[in-house]
C-alpha cells in the first residue's frame, strides 16, 4: 500500500521544484517532471493492485494532520479511486511523453507544472473526503486547465479558454457557495460525516436546494446539454494532447466525486436529474455530431455523449429501485465505459494532434500512410463506437441489459444513441479511408498506439466481468480460434504464409468443432460454414494480389465468428458473434472499393442489431428455445438484425454496392455464407419466436411477402445491371428471399426447399462468384461491356459459369430444380397462390439475367485489350471445379442432401415431418407430384452431347471477324461498347418496367437520413459561440435544476 | 439580513455584467465581483452578533470560548477563496491580454469562431 | 432584450439565494464542527489566532492547495505572457520626485510590516497571505515609481519554489515524526499567546508569506513586463 498523501505531496514538492529548475537550467525540468509522473502511476496502480487482489481489504483513510474527521481534512481512497488515479496517471503520462516528444512550448517547465498539477488535480477531486477540499482541488484542476487550453497561444485556444474560464467561474461558484450552505446546515465539510447524518435522518428544509447547487456546479463540468457549448469549443481549438487529458482523465475524477456527492447527499430526485440529463446529453451530442465537419469537434461531441451515458448510469445507480443484480452489471458498466473512453479518446485526440488541419476532409488518406495510425484509429474508433470485441462492446451490453429493468425506453434511447454514434464514427471512417493518396502524417505516433494496445489488453478483462455479470458462456473453443485468427495478422510481412495458416486454423478449426457436427439446426449450418470456408479460402490464393494484411484474420474472424453464432445456446451469446461477424466483415467490404457501401452497410447493421439487442433485453430468460408469449414487436426487433443481412426489401439498399464492390477473395464468403447466417436466425426466430405468437400466421404471411418481394425486385434489378459483380449481388439476395419465403412458409416442405436451396445457392453462387473473381482478376474489371467472348480465353470458367447459371436458373437437370420444385409445391400446398404466383414470375425474370451473365462475359467477340487474356489462376479453377460437381451430382442424386436435411427437420419437433418420399429410383416424390431426377439427367446430358457433336462438326463453317470488322449502311461504331451485345441488353424491356425500378427504398432512406441530418444542423446552432450567452445557459440550466428538482 | 441582501446583491451584479456586458474586461470585472459577493455572503453566515473576533488574546476569552467568539471556520473557508479568486483573475487577464495582443479588440462579438 | 432576459435570470437565482440563506437566521449561534476548533484549539494548537489554527493546521491541506493554486496561477501566466507581443508604445518614464521618495521611504518598511504580520499570524489577525500581499503591494509601488525597477526573476522563482517545498517538506516531517501529514505535534507547542509556540504554524506560515509575496511581486512584474517596450 502507497499512502496516496505521497502522490499529492511529493507531485506537490516537485512541481515546486519545477519552477526552481526552470529558472536556472530549463532542459533540466524534464528529468523531474516524467519521474513524478511515473512514481504517480506506479503509486496508484500499486494501490489499485492491492485493492483487487484483496490485500487492501477497506479503504485507504488518511487523516492530515491526525485529527480524525470531521475535524481534520481526509483522504478517503477506495477502490474506485484507486482505479481511477491510476487511469489519470497512466493517460496522463502518456501525454506527457506525447507532448515532449512533439516538444512543450516554452518555457517548458512552467507548461510541465501546469500539466503535473492538472493531473494532479483531478486524482485529489477523487481523492478527498472533505467537500471544501475538494473545492479546492476543484480550482487547481481548473485553473491548470484554462492555462493548458491557452497554452497554444491559437486565436482559438484563447477564444475557448476564456469561454471555459466565465463558465468554469460561475459552476465553481455554484461549488462554493453550495458547500459553504451545506457547512451551515449541517456543521460539517466532511463527506462521510454529512452523508452519515443524512443517512440517519437528518433533514433541513433547504437541504435539497444546496444539495442541488453543488450538483448543478458538477454538472457543469460534466458538460451536460445544454452547457457544454465551452467544452464542445475546448475539444475543438485546444492543444490535442490537452484534450486528451481532459476528456481522458480530468472529467472522469469529476465524474466520480459526481456520484460521490449524489449518493452522500442522497436525495430522492437525483437519479431523475441524472437520467434526464445523462440521457438527454448522450442522444443530443451523438446525433448532433452527425453533420460535423471538424474532426475534433466531431470527436468532443462524441466525448461529450459518452459522458452522458456515464451520467445516465450514474442515474441508474442512484435510483433507488434497482435491484442488486442489476446494479453490479451498471457498475461493471461504468468501470468498462471510462475506461474504454478514456483510452480510445486520448488516443484518437493524440492521433488527431498528427495530422494536418481539423476537417476531415484533411484526414482524407491517413489510413493507407502508415499501418501503425491505421490500427490505432480503427481500433479507437471501433472501441469508442462499442464495438466487439472492446470494452465498449460489453459495457453497452450490461448497462442495456441493467436499463431494461428499468424502462425499456431507456433501453431504446441506449441503443438509438448507440446508433447515431455509429452512423457518425463511421462516416467519419469512411471519408477517412476514401482515396488512394497516402496522406501526409506525423510519426509522433507511440502513445497513440500504446493507448490502443491497452484497449486491446482491456478485452479480456472486459469479457470476464461482462461474462461473469450476465453469466454468459461463449464456446470456448471458438474464441479460442478467434484469438488464434488475429495473431495471423503478425505474419502480415507475407500474404502466402497468412493464407497458409488460414488454411491450416480452418482444418484446425473443423478439427476442434467436430464434435459439434450433429445431425440437428447448428451442425448443419456448422458443417456449411466449416467446409464452405475451407473451399473458398483455397480461392484466395494470394498470389500477386494486393491484399491488406489484415485480410486474412478478418476473413478467418468472420469464418469462427459465424462459427459461434450457429453454436450460441443463449441469445447473448448469439448477438456476441452477429456482433463479431457483422464489424469484421464490415472491415473486409471497406478493404474493397466501395468504402461508402461499407459505411451504409455498417450503419444497417448496426440498426438491426440494436434492435436485436432491444429485443433480447426484454426477454425474462436469454436462453434462444425458452422465448414465452412474445408480443409481435419482440419478433420483428429479434428479426430485424438478421433480415438486414439477408438484404430483405426495404433493408437491401446496401447489398449491391457491398457485394459488387468488397474484395473480390470476400464476395463469395459474404454471399455464399455470411448471407446465409441471416437465414439461420430468421430459422430461429421462426422456430422460437414466432411460433408462440397469436398472430403467428399473419406475421409469416408478411415475411412471406417480404421474401418474395425481394426475390423480385432484386431479380429485376438484376436483369437491368451492366457490372458483374453487382449483376450476381442482386441475385444473390434474390435467391435467399427465396429462402427466406421458404422458411416464412413454416411447413416440413418449405423448410426443407429453404435448407435444400441454402446449401445449393452456396454451391453455385460461391462458383459464380469465384469464377468473378477470377474474371474481374484477369480481366481488371467488373464492367460487363468490357468483358465478352471470353470463351475461348478461359474455356473452363466458362463451362463452370454454364452450369452454375443452369443451378441458378433452377432447370433440370441441375441441382437448381429440386430447390425451386420444392419451394413451389410447398408454396401450393400451403395455399399463398399470389406469393406463388410473384415467385414463378421472379424466376422467369432470372432467366433474363442467367442469360446476360453467359452472354455478357463468355459470349459474342473478344475486346481486343481482352486477346491476352489467360484462364483464372489455378487456385481459382480447383475451387470452380471443386463447386461444380455437387451441382451436377446433385441434380442427379438429390436426395444426397435431402437424406440429411430430413434428419435435421426430424429434430425440430414443431414443424413436424417432412411429406417427402423417394422411390427406389431416386426420385423425388410429394403429394403434388414427382420426378426422377437421374433419368433428367442423363436425358440432358445426353441431349448436350448431341448438341455438341453437331456444332463441333458445323463449326468448320464459322468465321471469325475481328471486332471492329463490321459496317452496315455507313454508320462506324464509335467504341467497343456499342457492339457490345451485353451493353444497354433488355433496354426495351427497361422502358416498359420503368416505375417499378424506380429506386423508392434507396430514395426514402436517404431522405431520412438527410432529414435528421438537417434537424442536428439546426438543432446544433444553440451552440452559437457566444461567451454571454454560454454563461446564460449555465445559470438557466441551473435554475431549472434547483426549480424542478428540489422536491 | 442587510449584509445576506448586499451580498447576494454583488454576486447578481457581477453575474450580470458577465451575462450582458460584451467587453470582455467587464466580464472578468463581473466575475471578480461575484466573487467579492460570494466572500463576503460566507463571512456573514459564520457571523453571531454580540461576539468578538475568534482570536484568544485575553484570558477571559480562554474559558467558556464558544459563548464568546463568532465562528472562525467560514473566515477560514473565505481566506482559501479570496486567494483563488485572485488566482482566477490573474489567469482570466493573462488570457485576455493575449486575446487582446491577437485581435487588437476586447469586444466578445469578435471572438465566435468557434461555434456549432 | 438580452438584459430583460438576465434580469429575469438574476431575479430568480436571487430568490433561490436568499431563500437558502434566509433559513440560517443572521447572526445567530449555530455551531457545528467549528466549536471543536473553538473550544480545544488552544489546548491542540496553541495558537491565539483560532482562524490560523484552522488555516495552517486542521484544514492545513486546503492551504496548502491553496498555494498551489497561487503558484498555478503565477505560473500560467508567466508562462502565457511569455511570448506576449501586448506592448504598447510606452516612453520610458519615472514617476515624480514625491511618488519615487515616498516609495523609496515606504519599501523597506512595508517589507517589514509584512513580514511582521506573517511572523506573527498565529497570534494577531493576519498571517502568511495577508503578509505576503503587503510585501507584493511593496514591489508593487517600487514598479509603478521606477521604469527600471525590476526585482530579481530567479530570486523570485527561487524562493517560491523553495518556500513551497519547505511546506509540502514539514507535511512530509509531519508524516515521518507525527504520524501523519502536516501533524503539528513534531514541535514542542510552548505557551499560548508567546511568538514561539503553536508548532509548525509560524513557520508554515512564514514559508506561506514569502511564497505568497514572492508569486504576487512576480505576477504583478510579469504583466507589467509583458506590456513594457523592450529595453
Amino acid at each position: 500500500m502507497v499512502n496516496p498523501i505521497l502522490i499529492i505531496g511529493i507531485t506537490l514538492g516537485s512541481a515546486f521544484l519545477i519552477g526552481i529548475v526552470q529558472a536556472f537550467r530549463p532542459r533540466w525540468t524534464g528529468w523531474i517532471f516524467y519521474p513524478t509522473l511515473v512514481f504517480d502511476f506506479l503509486a496508484s496502480a500499486v494501490n489499485l493492485y492491492g485493492f483487487l487482489s484483496g490485500s487492501i481489504g477497506k479503504p485507504i483513510m488518511v487523516k492530515i494532520g491526525g485529527f480524525p474527521p470531521p475535524v481534520g481534512i481526509n483522504l478517503l481512497v477506495g477502490k474506485a479511486e484507486a482505479a481511477l488515479g491510476t487511469l489519470i496517471f497512466a493517460v496522463a503520462l502518456l501525454g506527457a511523453y506525447h507532448w515532449g516528444r512533439r516538444g512543450f512550448p516554452q518555457p517548458q517547465g512552467k507548461i510541465m507544472v501546469l500539466f503535473l498539477l492538472l493531473a494532479l488535480g483531478a486524482a485529489g477531486i477523487s481523492f478527498t473526503g472533505d467537500f471544501f477540499n475538494l473545492f479546492v482541488f476543484v480550482e487547481i484542476t481548473s485553473i491548470a486547465s484554462y492555462g493548458l487550453v491557452a497554452s497554444s497561444r491559437r486565436e482559438e485556444a484563447l477564444e475557448a479558454a476564456f469561454k471555459y474560464m466565465v463558465v468554469g467561474s460561475i459552476s465553481s461558484t455554484f461549488i462554493l457557495l453550495g458547500v459553504v450552505f451545506l457547512y451551515k446546515a449541517t456543521g460539517s465539510l466532511n463527506m462521510l460525516d454529512i452523508g452519515g447524518k443524512i443517512a440517519g435522518g437528518f433533514s433541513s428544509q433547504v437541504l435539497g436546494l444546496i444539495s442541488l447547487l453543488i450538483l448543478a456546479g458538477l454538472l457543469v463540468e460534466l458538460e451536460v446539454f445544454p452547457i457544454n457549448g465551452w467544452a464542445l469549443d475546448i475539444y475543438q481549438g485546444a492543444d490535442p494532447v490537452v484534450v486528451a487529458l481532459l476528456a481522458g482523465a480530468a472529467v472522469k475524477a469529476f465524474y466520480l466525486v459526481y456520484l460521490k456527492t449524489a449518493s452522500y447527499l442522497a436525495l430522492p430526485s437525483f437519479f431523475k436529474l441524472s437520467l434526464i440529463f445523462g440521457g438527454g446529453t448522450y442522444l443530443v451530442s451523438q446525433f448532433f455530431a452527425w453533420r460535423q465537419e471538424n474532426a475534433r469537434r466531431l470527436l468532443g461531441y462524441s466525448s461529450v455523449g459518452q459522458l452522458g451515458l456515464l451520467i445516465l448510469a450514474g442515474g441508474l445507480l442512484l435510483s433507488p429501485s434497482l435491484p442488486a443484480s442489476s446494479r453490479a452489471m451498471v457498475l461493471a458498466a461504468v468501470v468498462l465505459l471510462i475506461l474504454n473512453h478514456s483510452f480510445s479518446k486520448s488516443s484518437l485526440f493524440l492521433l488527431a494532434d498528427n495530422v494536418k488541419g481539423e476537417k476531415l476532409e484533411d484526414w482524407k488518406g491517413v489510413l493507407s500512410s502508415s499501418p501503425v495510425f491505421r490500427f490505432s484509429f480503427t481500433t479507437s474508433v471501433f472501441s469508442v463506437a462499442g464495438l466487439p470485441p472492446f470494452p465498449g462492446f460489453w459495457a453497452k451490453l450490461l448497462l442495456v441489459m441493467a436499463a431494461a429493468r428499468f424502462s425499456p425506453w431507456l433501453v431504446a434511447l441506449i441503443l438509438a444513441g448507440a446508433l447515431a454514434e455509429v452512423v457518425y464514427y463511421f462516416r467519419f471512417f469512411y471519408l477517412v479511408s476514401l482515396g488512394d493518396k497516402k496522406a501526409e502524417v506525423g510519426n509522433n505516433l507511440l502513445a497513440p498506439l500504446v493507448a490502443s494496445l491497452f484497449l486491446v489488453g482491456a478485452v479480456p478483462l472486459a469479457y470476464k466481468m461482462a461474462a461473469d455479470k450476465l453469466s454468459l458462456t461463449l464456446p470456448g473453443g471458438v474464441l479460442v480460434l478467434l484469438g488464434l485468427s488475429l495473431l495471423v495478422y503478425l505474419l502480415g510481412f507475407s500474404r502466402l504464409l497468412q493464407w497458409l495458416a488460414s488454411l491450416g486454423l480452418v482444418a484446425y478449426g473443423a478439427y476442434l468443432l467436430l464434435p459439434f457436427l450433429k445431425a440437428d439446426l447448428s451442425g448443419f449450418f456448422l458443417g456449411l460454414i466449416l467446409a464452405g470456408a475451407a473451399v473458398l479460402l483455397l480461392a484466395t490464393y494470394p498470389g500477386a494480389k494486393n491484399l491488406s494484411s489484415s485480410f486474412y484474420p478478418a476473413y478467418l474472424v468472420v469464418v469462427f465468428s459465424m462459427a459461434g453464432l450457429v453454436l450460441s445456446t443463449t441469445w447473448f451469446s448469439l448477438f456476441v458473434f452477429w456482433e463479431i461477424m457483422s464489424w469484421a466483415s464490415f472491415l473486409l467490404i471497406n478493404m474493397g472499393r466501395g468504402k461508402k457501401a461499407a459505411w451504409i452497410y455498417a450503419v444497417l447493421s448496426a440498426a438491426g442489431a440494436y434492435a436485436m439487442l432491444g429485443g433480447i433485453s426484454l426477454l425474462p430468460s436469454p436462453y434462444i428455445s425458452s422465448v414465452k408469449s412474445p408480443g409481435p414487436w419482440l419478433a420483428l426487433l429479434l428479426s430485424l438484425g438478421f433480415l438486414v443481412k439477408m438484404a430483405t426489401v426495404p433493408l437491401h439498399i446496401w447489398a449491391r454496392d457491398a457485394y459488387g464492390e468488397s474484395p473480390d477473395d470476400f464476395t463469395p464468403l459474404l454471399s455464399g455464407i455470411m448471407s446465409k447466417m441471416g437465414v439461420f436466425g430468421s430459422a430461429l426466430v421462426f422456430l422460437y419466436v414466432v411460433i408462440n405468437l397469436s398472430s403467428r400466421s399473419s406475421f409469416n404471411y408478411l415475411l412471406g411477402w417480404a421474401g418474395v418481394l425481394t426475390a423480385f425486385f432484386m431479380t429485376l434489378l438484376a436483369v437491368f445491371q451492366e457490372d458483374l459483380k453487382k449483376l450476381l449481388a442482386y441475385s444473390s439476395v434474390a435467391q435467399v428471399g427465396y429462402i427466406l419465403l421458404g422458411l416464412a412458409l413454416f411447413t416440413p416442405l418449405g423448410w426443407t426447399a429453404a435448407l435444400y436451396h441454402t446449401v445449393n445457392h452456396f454451391f453455385f453462387k460461391g462458383l459464380l462468384f469465384v469464377a468473378a473473381a477470377g474474371i474481374v482478376y484477369r480481366v481488371g474489371t467488373s464492367y460487363l461491356p468490357h468483358m465478352g467472348g471470353l470463351i475461348r480465353r478461359m474455356p473452363l470458367t466458362f463451362f463452370a459459369s454454364l452450369l452454375a447459371v443452369i443451378a441458378l436458373a433452377g432447370v433440370p437437370p441441375l441441382s437448381g430444380f429440386a430447390g425451386k420444385w420444392l419451394l413451389y409445391t410447398a408454396l401450393i400446398e400451403k395455399g399463398w397462390i399470389f406469393i406463388a404466383v410473384v415467385a414463378f414470375l421472379a424466376s422467369t425474370l432470372a432467366f433474363l439475367y442467367s442469360f446476360k451473365i453467359l452472354h455478357a462475359v463468355f459470349l459474342g467477340q473478344l475486346q481486343e485489350e481482352n486477346c491476352e487474356v489467360r484462364e483464372v489462376p489455378i487456385p481459382v479453377a480447383v475451387v470452380e471445379i471443386i463447386l461444380l460437381i455437387p451441382l451436377v451430382v446433385l441434380g442427379a442424386f438429390p436426395r444426397l442432401i435431402l437424406d440429411p436435411i430430413t434428419r435435421v427437420l426430424g429434430k425440430v419437433t414443431a414443424l413436424g415431418i417432412p411429406d417427402l418420399k423417394y422411390t427406389k429410383t431416386l426420385g423425388v416424390v410429394s403429394r403434388l407430384g414427382h420426378w426422377n431426377a437421374l433419368f433428367l439427367m442423363v436425358f440432358f446430358a445426353g441431349a448436350f452431347i448431341l448438341a455438341l457433336i453437331f456444332f463441333a462438326l458445323t463449326s468448320a463453317r464459322v468465321k471469325l471477324v475481328g471486332q471492329m470488322d463490321v459496317g452496315y449502311s455507313g454508320e462506324v461504331p464509335r467504341s467497343p461498347e456499342d457492339l457490345h451485345f451485353g451493353y444497354g441488353m433488355y433496354d426495351h424491356f427497361r422502358r416498359a418496367v420503368k416505375w417499378l425500378i424506380y429506386p423508392l427504398a434507396t430514395r426514402v432512406w436517404r431522405g431520412i437520413y438527410e432529414a435528421l441530418g438537417a434537424v442536428a444542423e439546426m438543432g446544433r446552432r444553440i451552440y452559437t459561440g457566444d461567451t454571454n450567452t454560454y454563461a446564460a445557459y449555465v445559470i438557466g440550466i441551473s435554475l431549472l435544476i434547483l426549480l424542478i428538482f428540489k422536491g | 439580513m442587510a449584509f445576506f441582501v448586499s451580498s447576494i446583491l454583488l454576486i447578481l451584479i457581477g453575474l450580470y455584467a458577465v451575462l450582458v456586458k460584451r467587453n470582455i474586461m467587464k466580464i472578468v470585472i463581473g466575475l471578480s465581483l461575484m466573487d467579492t459577493g460570494v466572500n463576503l455572503l460566507i463571512i456573514s453566515l459564520g457571523f453571531i452578533r454580540g461576539r468578538t473576533a475568534p482570536i484568544i488574546n485575553t484570558r477571559d476569552l480562554l474559558v467558556n470560548t464558544s459563548s464568546k467568539v463568532v465562528d472562525p471556520l467560514p473566515q477560514a473557508l473565505v481566506l482559501t477563496a479570496i486567494v483563488i479568486g485572485v488566482a482566477v483573475t490573474a489567469v482570466a487577464l493573462s488570457i485576455v491580454m493575449l486575446m487582446y495582443s491577437k485581435k487588437k479588440t476586447l469586444e466578445i462579438d469578435e471572438y465566435k469562431e468557434l461555434k456549432w | 432584450m438580452r438584459k430583460w432576459f438576465a434580469l429575469a435570470l438574476l431575479i430568480v437565482l436571487g430568490f433561490f439565494l436568499a431563500e437558502i440563506a434566509s433559513s440560517f437566521p443572521f447572526g445567530q449561534e449555530k455551531w457545528g464542527v467549528s466549536k471543536h476548533y473553538v473550544d480545544r484549539g488552544i489546548e491542540e494548537n496553541r495558537g491565539a489566532n483560532l482562524v490560523t489554527s484552522i488555516v495552517v493546521n486542521y484544514r492545513g491541506f486546503d492551504t496548502l492547495g491553496e498555494v498551489t493554486v497561487l503558484f498555478l496561477a503565477a505560473t500560467a501566466l508567466a508562462f502565457l505572457l511569455s511570448t506576449c507581443r501586448c506592448r504598447r508604445k510606452y516612453r520610458r518614464w519615472d514617476a515624480s520626485l514625491i511618488l519615487k521618495t515616498a516609495s523609496e521611504t515606504l519599501y523597506p518598511l512595508l517589507i517589514l510590516f509584512g513580514a511582521y504580520i506573517f511572523i506573527h499570524g498565529h497570534l494577531t489577525p493576519g498571517g502568511g497571505f495577508q503578509g505576503g500581499t503587503v510585501i507584493a503591494s511593496a514591489v508593487m509601488l517600487m514598479l509603478l515609481s521606477y521604469f527600471s525597477f525590476h526585482p530579481n526573476h530567479r530570486a523570485l522563482s527561487t524562493t517560491e519554489g523553495l518556500a513551497g517545498l519547505a511546506f509540502v517538506l514539514i507535511g512530509f516531517a509531519g508524516l515521518v515524526w507525527g504520524g501523519s501529514f502536516l501533524a503539528n505535534n513534531i514541535l514542542p507547542l510552548g505557551q499560548w499567546n508567546r511568538l514561539f509556540s503553536a508548532g509548525v504554524i509560524p513557520l508554515i506560515y512564514v514559508a506561506v508569506g514569502f511564497k505568497v509575496g514572492a508569486e504576487l511581486s512576480g505576477l504583478i512584474t510579469d504583466m507589467l513586463k509583458a506590456t513594457k517596450e523592450e529595453e
